[in-house]
């Protein structure tokens, strides 16, 4: 009987180690939204909504396709960050998104 | 009762260890499969917060300017306007932009350091030197991240060359390199004053990049928003918007990812399904034994249960640990590119992640609550037929 | 005592496939009464044991069990109902495959609210009187058919039953076996315990209070032993 409760005990075991991860997980970034001031006041200070990240995305060079990038939304630190795909993303699928971009469809009229 | 319980839960154990086989193809399938979609939950999860936590401290509203539909400089008379709308608390305009350098591209942001209220606190980011000072204005003084830092060996006192579109030399004086603890966030950044950054651009004057607006508390943005689009050419951006865009983005390209293995889930889920009700003279023949021997239907529907609370237990927490330490011990590598799309993230840096109570729940629901059905609902058709008819049938 | 009225079992009801099993079967059987189905294969006589054993719904007719028509209870009713009261021999013998002979034995009691590790001793008891201790711990696959069905037999008397429902149950044993068994039938009708065997094996039929002999399904004659 004890070898055959190996499963279930590692599954228990298991469960506990990924519950207690969450917690962990929970907990770190409940600390990081109260982090340091020190933090806080240098994203205050710069007032980047971004991540630093590169980009690939050797179109935003591309001045042929530069308006498609410049008519979503190019946030600073981001250089057409919310983009991906072949050229641009899904924002455009989602109409609450795209209708709320001023500029974003440029044959229709503005409302 | 309880001793009951006891012997078919050592039953269903056993059931388990006999079948050796279809337990190791279950575990197997499901833990491969829970393990790359808990990864994609916690990275895209800990890209979500991070970029909370960012555009947390980012302006209320940005303001730019269109013409034609195209971005162009923001009048710094726009600013001023601004400042006279209800509900504004500051209003900063900025001059940012980009610098290449090889084949990266830093982020240049020019602040207005005679205005900018630069709280002491923020010395403790940085690894070496000082933050800017108000004297520092048009000296040439620079703050690095650590990315550019590396990638030049720059240190406190150095000098670097940037070079900007009109392919003019600049020099610039490095004063201070942020910490690796911040570089999540400041990595990329070349922060330098308002003047600096204007003769670097060349940006005229009575222009800047945008205009960054602060709205007080007890009002909403999104009303100070719309009284600023009323300002002809001007394009406004609120901090809802943008955590909204970052949030599709992930959960776009997350959910192609997810797609991919939730299908193999279905897939596995089917076949166990099919195995258990077609294929499955065994447990067919098995289940009719045991009702004759008086096991009722609920203590198969116990039996099978049991089994596949074990298996989907284990398989989905094995899982969920291999898809955290794949994410947080080797960056999430491959799955990063794909979340990040056209970004990728500096190779010294750890991606984020968080293991988030809702990931965690609906990747249990994905893996236990299907097999809990395709396990137990075969098993109750056989439990409910008569036990000869089942027997006959498996022999059949 | 277990009565059947009318008993009758149709396979397919309805469909170009309909097979009669077994057409208005009335037999009864007594307390401590070891009563046979005899009869040519086909028959009826393992779907009437069977219904008696309530492992099998019958079309039309009805079971009785100390006068209660039981015929319409539930299936829980009748799980609990095997639980306490019977044990079956099958023809096709039935052990669980992947497991020892002595863990499928002990498999039936693992439903009741005991201590199964308590019967291992009544267990090898009996594995020991039809002997086939020694392949007590072997897997059942590693057995001959005599010895799979001298296990089979064992798992039928482990829960003590008040009913036993034999199918056959000396068709692959040796002669020796097949005297133990009988020996065994008849002290089980000598300790109150009603005992169905469903066989053409003549020494099982000797020993017989009552005989049925069965055609196409239905009862076509009631007799003594001697007959």
């Amino acid at each position: 009987m004890r070898k055959i409760l190996a499963l279930p005990v590692a599954a228990l075991l298991m469960f506990v180690l990924v519950l207690s991860m969450n917690l962990v997980s929970e907990q770190a970034w409940s600390d990081a939204a109260r982090r340091v001031e020190e933090e806080q006041a240098i994203r205050r200070v710069v007032g980047l909504p971004s991540i630093a990240i590169g980009t690939y995305y050797g179109a935003t060079r591309n001045p042929l396709l530069e308006v498609y990038c410049t008519s979503l939304y190019d946030v600073p630190g981001g250089y057409c960050y919310i983009l991906a795909a072949i050229f641009v993303d899904t924002p455009l699928r989602d109409p609450v998104y795209s209708r709320t971009i001023p500029g974003f469809n440029m044959t229709a009229q503005r409302r | 009762m309880l001793r009951r319980h006891r012997n078919l839960f050592s039953y269903s154990l056993e059931c388990l260890k006999k079948y050796r086989m279809r337990t190791t193809v279950i575990l197997i399938a499901f833990t491969v499969a829970v393990s790359m979609l808990s990864s994609v939950f916690f990275v895209k999860d800990g890209l979500e917060r991070e970029a909370e936590m960012s555009v947390a401290m980012a302006p209320d509203i940005t303001v730019e300017y269109l013409k034609g539909g195209r971005l162009l400089l923001t009048p710094s008379s726009y600013a001023d306007a601004v400042k006279k709308i209800d509900g504004v608390e500051k209003v900063a305009p900025r001059i940012w932009g980009y610098a290449g350098i090889s084949v990266y591209t830093f982020t240049v942001i020019g602040l207005d350091l005679s205005s900018a209220n630069v709280p002491s606190s923020v010395a403790a980011t940085l690894a070496k030197g000082r933050f800017l000072r108000p004297s520092d204005a048009g000296t040439g003084a620079v703050v690095v991240g650590q990315l550019l830092a590396g990638m030049l060996d720059l240190d406190v006192g150095s000098s670097m060359i940037l070079l900007s579109e009109a392919i003019k030399a600049r020099k610039f004086e490095v004063v201070g390199i942020f910490s690796g603890q911040s570089s999540i966030y400041t990595a990329d950044l070349i922060v330098m004053s308002i003047e600096d950054a204007r003769r670097f651009f060349e940006i005229p004057e009575g222009y800047v990049t945008d205009v960054c607006v602060y709205v007080r508390e007890d009002v909403f943005a999104e009303e100070v928003a719309a009284k600023i689009s009323t300002l002809p050419n001007s394009r406004v951006v609120t901090r809802d918007l943008l955590l909204r865009g970052y949030k599709y983005s992930y959960a776009s390209r997350g959910g192609i990812y997810t797609t991919i293995w939730t299908i193999l889930l279905v897939a596995v889920t089917l076949i166990s399904f099919s195995q258990a009700i077609i294929v499955g003279h065994e447990s067919r023949f098995e289940v009719g034994l045991l009702k004759t021997f008086g096991f009722t239907t609920l203590d198969i529907i116990e039996i099978r249960l049991i089994e596949s609370m074990t298996l989907g237990l284990f398989a989905a927490s094995l899982g969920m640990i291999i898809g955290a330490v794949y994410s947080m011990w080797f960056n999430a590598a491959g799955l990063a590119d794909i979340l990040l799309g056209w970004a990728f993230l500096p190779r010294q840096f750890k991606i984020p992640v968080h293991i988030s109570s809702p990931s965690i729940l609906a990747i249990y629901s994905a893996t236990v609550i299907p097999l809990l059905f395709a396990t137990v609902v075969p098993a109750w058709l056989n439990a409910i037929t008569d036990p000869e008819i089942a027997m006959r049938r498996a022999a059949a | 005592m277990i009565e059947t009225a009318n008993l009758t079992k149709i396979y397919n009801l309805g469909t170009p496939r309909e097979v009669v099993a077994a057409r208005d079967v009335s037999i009864n059987i007594e307390d401590g009464a070891i009563v046979v189905l005899r009869g040519p294969s086909g028959c009826g006589k393992t779907t009437v044991l069977s219904t008696i054993g309530l492992i099998l719904t019958p079309t039309r007719g009805q079971i009785f069990i100390d006068g209660e028509d039981i015929t319409a209870y539930s299936d829980h009713w009748k799980s609990l109902y095997r639980r306490k009261n019977m044990g079956f021999i099958f023809q096709h013998i039935n052990l669980l495959p992947n497991y020892t002979a002595l863990e499928n034995v002990l498999i039936p009691l693992l439903c009741r609210d005991e201590e199964v590790s308590h019967y291992r001793d009544r267990a090898l008891q009996l594995f020991e009187k039809l002997k086939v201790v020694r392949r007590a711990n072997n897997l059942v696959e590693q057995l001959s058919g005599g010895e799979q069905q001298r296990v089979a037999f064992v798992r039928a008397l482990m829960s003590n039953p008040h009913i036993v429902l034999a199918d056959e149950p000396t068709v692959f044993v040796d002669e020796e076996t097949s005297e133990i068994m009988k020996g065994m039938f008849i002290e089980l009708g000598e300790e109150g315990k009603s005992v169905v065997i469903a066989t053409h094996d003549p020494e099982l039929i000797q020993i017989a209070k009552k005989v049925y002999l069965m055609s196409g399904g239905t009862v076509v004659k009631k007799a003594g032993p001697q007959s």
